[in-house]
């Protein structure tokens, strides 16, 4: 069995590395997130890429080097539901491999709005177009964190040490992440704001925050563990 | 059904009572997040209702209440045989176990051929996703509720493939328990979404 603690150190560091660059970047610099809506006219978005020019390259550069800090997070992740496959670890593989196209999807509309962000005298047309193509790259591929979560809840399901991994409960609540996520391919059918443009309830706030908050509950059963067991199995079977 | 005569209960039996909950507490929490995004769903709905009376009205009249009613029809009677599955699974009886899990799956899959049936006389009638507000919220509304009912219809055949023997349907009591809780949920959302988006005017 591999030494844990390291492993939950370097997740540790990576959550909070992930946290303080992907947020701060895209929610405090930039001002990406929460997302414009989709409807804003041409004027309103060029207006915006050529007021921020700084606040935008730098909150987006940040973001995108905080995305790079999910891949440790998640491989780790693997390396804890490889102890329990039996044979070729297929769910831990699959769960790394997604984890992957998560990171890609999440940067690589960083660096189209950064293309948009980049020449301040660009028309504003092609303003307007990549500013369109970096939102529905950004909001419509669920898929990767989808797959990720049905792969963390099947090993969960079928661990039945007296010390699995992660609760029981926490593989259900993987499986509801990974339903709840499942509307944003309903995205690019709406121009005009509302519960499925890519600034809506169950588009963003809901398949957004809904995997957050299944990894804080990660991090805060971790924590808890950690201070009650020295041993330090990743969670415990007692929660 | 088990029948419990409450006088001749002894303190074991209470007890016993007490402590069983069919499913895992996962399944309960699962089903209980899942109502919540539901309810927003619902939510949105009225909202956006009160916002357009006349283009929910309009949509609403395009709307056959029969294929909706059948698919409720269809649903209540696929969540009996989902009762009567998981009640066998309790007594171990795997011939009527597998007997009712295909009903129940016979029962979804009618479901899927009636929705079928409905969407494709909506797009041939020229009605999507993009059309108007109403249709944006039925065709997203009952589509979150068809992957539920595809979701439950694998969860199905999972059971129908893992158990094939009495001792592996010992191992799956809880499991079935907690297939048909969430079959049970599918349908009870159904007849929600049937009533508010086919009959309340």
């Amino acid at each position: 069995m591999t030494d844990r603690k390291p492993l939950i150190i370097v997740a540790t560091i990576s959550m909070v590395m992930t946290t303080i660059l992907y947020a701060g970047g895209m929610f405090y610099i930039s001002g990406f997130l929460p997302p414009p809506s989709p409807a804003l006219s041409q004027i309103e978005v060029v207006s915006f890429y050529q007021q921020n020019h700084t606040a935008i390259i730098t909150g987006l550069t940040m973001a995108f080097v905080g995305t790079g800090f999910m891949l440790p997070l998640c491989v780790i992740g693997s390396v804890f539901m490889a102890e329990v496959e039996e044979g070729f670890p297929y769910f831990s593989v699959m769960q790394a491999l997604c984890a992957l196209a998560t990171v890609i999807f999440t940067a690589l509309p960083n660096f189209i709005w950064m293309t948009a962000a980049f020449r301040v005298d660009r028309s504003p047309e092609l303003i307007a177009l990549l500013h369109d193509l970096g939102w529905i790259m950004w909001a419509t591929p669920s898929w990767g964190f989808a797959f990720q979560l049905i792969c963390v809840a099947v090993v969960g399901l079928k661990d039945k040490r007296p010390k699995p991994f992660i609760p029981r409960w926490m593989s259900y609540l993987a499986l509801w992440v990974a339903v709840g996520v499942a509307p944003t391919p309903l995205v690019p059918f709406f121009v005009e704001a509302g519960p499925f443009a890519w600034n809506g309830l169950f588009t963003f706030w809901v398949a957004f925050f809904s995997p957050i908050l299944w990894i804080i509950i990660l991090f805060v059963l971790i924590a808890i563990n950690i201070r009650s067991n020295e041993q330090g199995d990743l969670v415990g079977s007692r929660l | 059904m088990n029948t419990i005569n409450v006088d001749k209960m002894t303190a074991s039996d209470s007890e016993s009572l007490i402590e069983h909950h069919p499913a895992e507490i996962g399944v309960w929490l699962f089903i209980f997040a899942d109502m919540c995004i539901f309810a927003m769903y619902f939510g949105v709905f009225v909202w956006e209702k009160n916002l357009n009376p006349a283009i929910f009205a309009e949509g609403q009249a395009t709307l056959s209440a029969q294929l909706g009613g059948l698919n409720t029809v269809i649903l209540l009677i696929s969540s009996y045989f989902a009762a009567k599955a998981v009640h066998s699974a309790r007594v171990f009886n795997i011939d009527a176990y597998r007997r009712f899990i295909k009903l129940t799956i016979f029962c979804g899959l009618a479901f899927l051929c009636v929705k079928f049936v409905e969407y494709s006389d909506k797009f041939s009638a020229g009605f999507d996703i993009a059309t108007n507000a109403f249709y944006r919220n039925y065709f997203s509304f009952t589509g979150f509720h068809l992957l539920h009912v595809i979701l439950g219809l694998s969860f199905l055949a999972w059971l129908l493939f893992s158990t094939k023997t009495a001792e592996q349907l010992k191992e799956n009591v809880k499991a079935s328990e907690g297939v048909g809780l969430y079959w049970h949920m599918v349908d009870l959302l159904w007849v929600v979404l049937f009533s508010l988006i086919y009959l309340v005017p």
